[in-house]
């Protein structure tokens, strides 16, 4: 989902820290920056930042689940670290590696003698091998940078249900003592907490580890009142009438068995501006016609819709 | 708290899977919200307690039966306790009826229970039958632990008769907390979830308005599957070793120093599967379920042929590729048996099936047979099926009979012995079935 236009009014308040939110200005911020919800969704919000938990948000795809991570990173006016997952992804690309080509280049320089009777680089073995595992060939990647960020950020962990196993469970470590074990350096601590998101699609289930460590917010589809409302704070310029004819006939299509891939949020909000463009004021057959493309994207479901009584079913 | 424990103890029951650590942030959100403001209090409560759609849904039900206001609280475990006042009678009188020899038989309450449920008629059966065991000739007071054992066994079949069997708290769900329990059984007065109902319900059975339901479950099952086992796949083939010869390669350009390493990827073997399956009568729902579930994994196995038959065998492969939705592909199914008798011959079948397509068994075939068992010429079906049984690597063979049904059908006991069987009767059987057995 995108942004709500900014040049809003500033914020004058001053922003607490995470722990220190209340569910009133948490409210209040999520609506400000035009993330529409309730207390389905704020409370599970402030109860990990309030008890440092990591939040898990599942949800069908489009529902707002990533957006969740980024809002809080723009009420808090903090950093937004993000790590996007993807089958086969392991510890090098998450937390860090070492920069292999580099410490080789390293080895194959000390072993030029330098020229003349000059002094060795290195006196011994033993000095090359610290510096070769020192911080200048760390390579950094997204947990360990939320870790040993100087200041607060959100972390994300997008889609995890996209990695395996065996990443979940490593993955403990970070999330439940906010630490990493890196063998030639040490345990390294975060210095602040970070706030971590992780979002699922359920494309798998999730283990119960890892499932304890977090608390959990389902995100289902808006009803029909809750999507009006999104689709007026995302679409200037949306007539009343419009928008809940979008709403109304979006929440038919989801709520349509034979329909087999259901429209997202993301999705309504498109058509909606769609609409806008074309200057249509309200939904009618014709319209319907040439714009229903945008929400339902499988050719079955679009051949569906294309018989007069389905069409009609949605005004 | 104690309120808290006692809410957690009602979700474990009712199969929300909760730790301790769980329970302890609940109270610790609980501490941090407003408790007064009941939309707050349940948003915190589901945040901890319920981490997937399925538990959320089963804490709903729990939220609303456990916090009700005191007097309705008061008449649900009034209405508990009427309950079981009313199955200790139940009991207390199937005592006073169950006799051998004049003596009380020694059962489990559960079957005495069963037993109170019965019709008149049923009960009237057993009665009979103990009547005619206490007084024939020879029979002593030692005969009591098998006359026993028979009645315990013939009321545990009995037990899928009872019809409100829904209106009761199984004894292995009760705390013996009055509250706990009150909270309980308003949950199961409310009903099990469609979604659950559908999974564990008979696949011939489900009425023509749900069967979109059920597909849909089934797409959703079987991708997650799939998912699942692709991933597995993959976890496996990162890594692994060193390919030494394509390092040297890759970085000759390096003089020979290993700035990039290359990995060996080692084969994924994917099981391949054959389907031979009965279309007879009301076999053809099961077929038209398990093809769609196997649709829904076919990325994750090598090749998939199936077989239809009743009085002969067909090959009809092609109607899995095409056959996109459920009604398509029985309507395919049925255009193509449409031509046939009543009769059904496994045997016949699988001796077309050696014959014509015998190169489809190789040890690394799963061959899945979908019957009932009811079939002329078993003992040519159970000959070819031993044959079978050496060439390829698994039968599977699913049968939508019960499985307490099975020992009436006495050639399936030769035919368990060169395949696994299970009992295949609903989506969720099929499920467990596919994830246990063949996306090892």
């Amino acid at each position: 989902m995108n942004v709500r236009p900014t040049g809003d009014v500033p914020h004058q308040e001053p922003i607490p820290v995470f722990e220190e939110a209340t569910v009133d200005f948490l409210t209040e911020a999520f609506e400000r920056d035009g993330y529409i919800c309730d207390e389905n969704i704020i409370v599970p919000v402030y109860l990990a930042l309030r008890l440092q938990k990591p939040l898990l948000i599942e949800g069908m795809p489009g529902v707002g689940k990533t957006e969740i991570a980024k809002v809080i990173s723009r009420v808090f006016k903090v950093d937004l670290i993000r790590l996007q997952c993807y089958e086969g992804l392991d510890e090098n690309k998450a937390l860090y590696e070492w920069n292999y080509q580099r410490q080789l280049l390293r080895i194959e320089m000390a072993k030029v003698k330098p020229e003349g009777d000059g002094p060795r680089e290195y006196a011994c073995e033993r000095d090359l091998f610290s510096d070769l595992f020192s911080e200048e060939y760390l390579l950094e990647r997204p947990l360990l940078r939320a870790i040993r960020s100087e200041e607060r950020v959100v972390l994300l962990i997008d889609e995890i249900d996209r990695t395996d196993e065996e990443f979940e469970a490593f993955l403990f470590e970070v999330l439940s003592d906010f630490q990493v074990s890196i063998p030639e350096l040490g345990t390294l601590k975060a210095r602040f907490i970070p706030a971590v998101v992780l979002t699922s699609n359920r494309s798998r289930d999730l283990s119960d580890a890892l499932k304890r460590r977090c608390l959990f917010l389902y995100i289902d589809y808006p009803t029909i009142e809750k999507e009006y409302r999104i689709i007026r704070a995302k679409v200037p310029y949306v007539s009343e009438r419009l928008a809940s004819q979008v709403a109304t006939a979006v929440s038919r299509l989801r709520n349509d068995p034979e329909v087999r891939k259901k429209p997202s949020i993301a999705e309504s909000i498109d058509w909606a501006k769609a609409l806008v463009c074309l200057e249509a004021d309200s939904l009618d057959p014709s319209v319907l016609k040439h714009t229903l493309n945008l929400v339902l994207k499988n050719r079955e479901d679009f051949e569906l819709y294309k018989k007069k009584e389905k069409v009609a079913s949605l005004l | 708290m104690l309120g808290l424990a006692k809410f957690a103890a009602t979700l474990r029951k009712m199969g929300v899977r909760l730790g301790t650590s769980e329970v302890l942030d609940a109270a610790l959100a609980l501490s941090a919200v407003n408790i007064e403001e009941e939309g707050q209090v349940k948003a915190a409560l589901a945040a901890t307690l319920a981490k997937s759609p399925e538990e959320r849904a089963l804490f709903y039900q729990a939220f609303k039966a456990f916090f009700v206001p005191p007097d309705k609280k008061k008449a649900d475990i009034q209405f508990l306790m009427e309950r079981l006042a009313e199955e200790r009678e139940n009991i207390a009188l199937a005592e006073g009826e169950l006799l051998f020899q004049g003596e009380t038989l020694d059962l489990s309450s559960e079957s005495k229970e069963i037993y109170s449920r019965l019709d008149r008629e049923d009960k009237d059966r057993l009665l009979e039958f103990l009547e005619r065991a206490s007084a024939g000739k020879r029979v002593g007071p030692a005969f009591k632990p098998l006359i026993e054992s028979i009645v315990e066994g013939h009321l545990e079949r009995m037990r899928s008769r009872i019809s409100d069997i829904q209106t009761h708290l199984p004894r292995s769900a009760r705390t013996g907390d009055p509250e706990v329990d009150a909270a309980l059984m308003q949950a199961v007065l409310s009903g099990p979830s469609d979604r659950e109902k559908l999974l564990t319900e008979d696949i011939a059975s489900v009425s023509e308005a749900d069967l979109v339901k059920l597909e849909t479950i089934a797409k959703d099952l079987s991708r997650r599957l799939a998912t699942r086992f692709s991933r597995r796949c993959k976890r496996s083939a990162r890594r692994s070793a060193i390919d030494m010869r394509k390092t040297i390669r890759a970085n000759m350009r390096y003089g020979g120093v290993p700035f990039s390493l290359r990995y060996e990827a080692p084969r994924i073997e994917k099981p391949s599967i054959v389907v031979i399956s009965d279309v007879s009568g009301s076999m053809i729902r099961y077929t038209g379920f398990l093809l769609q579930f196997l649709s829904g994994i076919s990325s994750v196995v090598k090749n998939v042929e199936v077989f239809i038959f009743s009085e002969d065998l067909e090959r009809v492969t092609d109607i899995f590729k095409e056959g996109e939705t459920f009604s398509e592909t029985v309507a395919l199914l049925l255009s193509r048996t449409s031509q046939w008798g009543r009769g059904t011959d496994l045997g016949k079948a699988l001796h077309t099936f050696r014959k014509t397509y015998g190169a489809l068994c190789t040890r690394k075939t799963v061959l899945i047979v979908l019957s009932d068992g009811k079939t002329m010429a078993r003992e040519s079906a159970r000959k070819h099926l031993e044959e079978l049984h050496s060439n390829v690597r698994l039968i599977l063979w699913l049968n939508p009979l019960k499985q307490e049904e099975w020992r009436k059908v006495p050639q399936l006991q030769d035919f368990r012995k060169y395949s696994k069987m299970f009992q295949s009767r609903s989506l969720s059987d099929l499920e467990r079935i596919m994830r246990t057995e063949v996306l090892l």
